[in-house]
């Protein structure tokens, strides 16, 4: 072997790869070269992010970055991103993909890439223990209610608050579901309006003899929650989008459903629509 | 590498609610401001008093407001009242709490001010015939205040800024709705700004007509 | 299922220890660097030279008007859009430097006001340079009669930390440390109650042993203004 012609083949591929990761810095190559995944999570909603005795951070969406990262072959870190910094943290990188049981609405698509859904939730209306007035979510026309801002839920209870708020409604919009659980316990508010897995979640612990979950939000639609990357990030989404896919079909999502929301994952396909 | 590209339309698309809510922030802002001279007024002649319940009141109330929170003081207005079973809408715990904090906060500037004024000028009030509610009144809160006008318009805005913590307790006002809006939207970086300048307008609006109502009253 | 301790446990009294302790650090550094950037606005916008005045004045004027919270995320928002991201802790204690700097700046040209211009003219007719002047005479005298209102600004910052939890910086600091234990035993109000009892003690000692230190200083022979 020629040994100088070896050292100038070796330097001259150094030099190749240098310039090829400079000239396309894909996401998906730049993770697996650190070996560390990213994920931003949100870790003040129970029971998809929160935090055990120690303090560690635990939920669907904490083992759901695992998973994704064991795929990966490389390490997860957990992010914590409260909701004004998730969006900053991906367009920065400090995260790399958000995964916060996020709606993907359309308006919020124009500004980060949603892969293919992950999670499904719906509304639902939970009242104090001993109301026996509020059985519909139609009976919370002339009633106090309690949302946590820029929730589904408080999205879903405002398209129907202009037609009842003639009828004496009031809304409270809170900073986070201990605020509004306590305002419901302490009779300040009649009803509140949130995702019902939150509902269980709340019910299985200190909610037991405080809430009654009291009918589905009907007017509202299945809430329909993707992983979030950077928009541009093309490459790294197909694989986020197939990754999703193979949780589900490799039944551990399922398996997740039953693990923190205590029941079947549903059916993730929208029925009679293509694609998804 | 700037590569963000702002999109304005969608901030301009919510600009009513945007103003609603900042009119909010303005009107709780004001009640605040003028509830919290009147009781920190009496504070600051209680805290003057020989009467130890009330001088002992004065202090703790002084002391409960400037060291806490006051994000904690809403939370107390709110939740703490209501645990006792006292109930206020989100909008009168937030107007109570910085009634309160801005109350003991004006407490203390207000006795700093009346330090600095001569103890001949209430004893020849008092000769001339004058009742104590009388002197306070139209010899010695006139010279405070304009003694003490430049805390008291920081003061001011500092009552603007803690508004916006009512947004954790449910109060729609311009923190919580820009909170809202970028929810929706996920353009956090477009609508906190807009927030901003609309706080700065805000402001720069308290703080010219609290001149004019000082310039009016002091005749400077 | 997950197992929770539904009640408030030794680990996170050490957790809202912990807390106080960030939140303590976040003072310190916070107001060490914003007293330094305060004390140099201060400074320039007595200089005399009225474009320097405006320019700083509107600085100020920004920086006081908008809530801290904004400023944190627009901060933090702008540097990720830039292409800078740095972690949000660091974000935070520049966000707040800068923040209680604009109050400093304030406290320092009142200090440096408060100071009779024929005392400045008496020590430069003795032959002080400008700089000799500034720190032997304008800075002893000023910082006397300023010291309590920029005590009351380091109380305040102590307590303005807490709104750093809006970027989930990490570690957490007081009152964010009482959030997570509040998410998990849903017991917000005895949790808040001890942590505004945190905040009531850091506070109020301060606040004392300041006031005995003006009033050892006052005995020592007061200087008149």
């Amino acid at each position: 072997m020629n040994l100088p012609n070896y050292m100038t083949g070796l330097v001259a591929a150094m030099g190749l790869s240098v310039v090829a990761h400079a000239a396309q810095a894909d996401l998906l190559d730049d993770i697996i070269a650190d070996g560390e995944l990213k994920c931003g999570v949100m870790l003040d909603v129970p029971p998809v992010g929160m935090r055990d005795n120690d303090n560690n951070p635990i939920g669907f969406d904490v083992e759901f970055c695992q998973d994704m990262a064991e795929a990966l072959g490389v390490e997860a870190t957990i992010v914590e991103t409260p909701g004004p910094d998730r969006i900053p943290a991906i367009l920065s990188g400090r995260v790399h993909v958000g995964i916060a049981s996020a709606t993907n609405t359309l308006e919020r698509a124009k500004a980060v890439g949603f892969s293919i859904p992950y999670q499904i939730w719906d509304v639902g209306v939970a009242v104090a223990a001993d109301n026996t007035d509020i059985n519909s979510y139609t009976d919370l026309a002339g009633k106090r209610v309690g949302t946590v801002r820029g929730t589904s839920g408080e999205v879903a209870f405002l398209s129907e608050f202009e037609t009842w708020e003639d009828q004496g409604t009031t809304y409270s919009s809170f900073g986070s579901n201990a605020e509004q659980f306590l305002a419901l316990q302490q009779g300040k508010v009649d009803a509140i309006v949130e995702s019902t897995t939150i509902f269980g979640e709340y019910a299985k612990g200190e909610g037991a003899d405080v809430i009654r979950v009291c009918c589905s939000f009907e007017s509202a639609p299945s809430d329909w929650t993707g992983l979030m990357v950077k928009r541009n990030e093309q490459g790294f989404l197909n694989w986020v989008n197939l990754f999703v896919w193979h949780q589900w079909k490799d039944g551990r999502t399922n398996e997740l459903y039953n693990t923190w929301f205590g029941y079947d994952a549903p059916q993730m396909s929208f029925p009679g629509v293509h694609g998804y | 590498m700037f590569d963000y590209r702002f999109q304005w339309r969608v901030v301009w698309k919510h600009w009513p609610e945007l103003l609603e809510a900042a009119l909010l922030t303005l009107q709780i802002t004001v009640l605040s401001v003028v509830f919290g001279l009147m009781i920190g007024m009496v504070l600051s002649v209680w805290r003057k008093s020989d009467n130890k319940i009330l001088y002992w009141f004065t202090a703790t109330w002084v002391a409960l407001a400037r060291n806490t929170p006051a994000l904690l003081q809403i939370y107390l207005a709110f939740f703490g009242l209501g645990a006792l079973g006292i109930h206020f809408s989100p909008y009168t715990a937030v107007l109570a709490a910085i009634t309160f904090n801005n109350a003991g906060y004006l407490a203390e500037i207000l006795r700093g001010g009346m330090d600095s004024i001569s103890p001949s000028q209430r004893g020849a009030a008092l000769g001339l015939g004058m009742k104590p509610l009388q002197m306070y009144v139209y010899v010695i809160f006139p010279q405070v205040l304009k003694a003490v006008f430049l805390p008291i318009t920081n003061q001011i805005v500092w009552a603007m800024l803690g508004t916006s913590l009512g947004m954790i307790i449910g109060l729609q006002e311009l923190t919580g709705m820009t909170t809202f809006l970028q929810s929706q939207t996920f353009r956090p970086f477009e609508f906190y700004l807009a927030a901003a300048v609309i706080y700065l307008i805000v402001c720069e609006t308290i703080l010219i007509f609290a001149r004019l109502v000082a310039w009016r009253a002091f005749r400077w | 299922m997950n197992n929770l301790t539904l009640t408030f446990t030794a680990n996170d009294f050490m957790l809202m220890l912990q807390g106080a302790g960030i939140t303590f650090v976040l003072t310190i550094v916070s107001g060490f660097f914003g007293s330094l950037i305060g004390f140099i606005i201060g400074w320039g916008r007595s200089l005399g030279l009225w474009w320097l005045y405006y320019l700083l004045g509107l600085f100020i004027e920004v920086v006081r008007s908008v809530p801290l919270i904004i400023q944190f995320v627009l901060f933090n928002s702008f540097l990720a859009i830039a292409g800078y991201p740095i972690d949000p802790f660091t974000s935070g204690i520049i966000t707040l430097s800068i923040y209680i700097a604009a109050y400093v700046a304030e406290v320092v040209k009142a200090g440096i006001d408060a100071v009779p211009p024929t005392m400045v003219k008496a020590a430069r007719g003795l032959g002080m340079s400008y700089f000799q002047c500034f720190r032997f005479v304008v800075v002893p005298i000023g910082t006397r009669s300023v010291l309590p209102s920029w005590t009351g600004l380091m109380l305040g910052l102590m307590k303005d930390t807490s709104l750093i939890a809006v970027l989930g910086a990490s570690p957490p600091e007081l009152l964010r440390s009482s959030q997570i234990i509040i998410t998990r035993i849903q017991e917000p109000l005895a949790i808040l109650i001890g942590a505004g009892a945190f905040y009531f003690i850091m506070c109020h000692f301060i606040t004392v042993a300041v006031q005995r230190y003006e009033t050892s200083w006052a005995s020592k022979g007061k200087v008149t203004a």
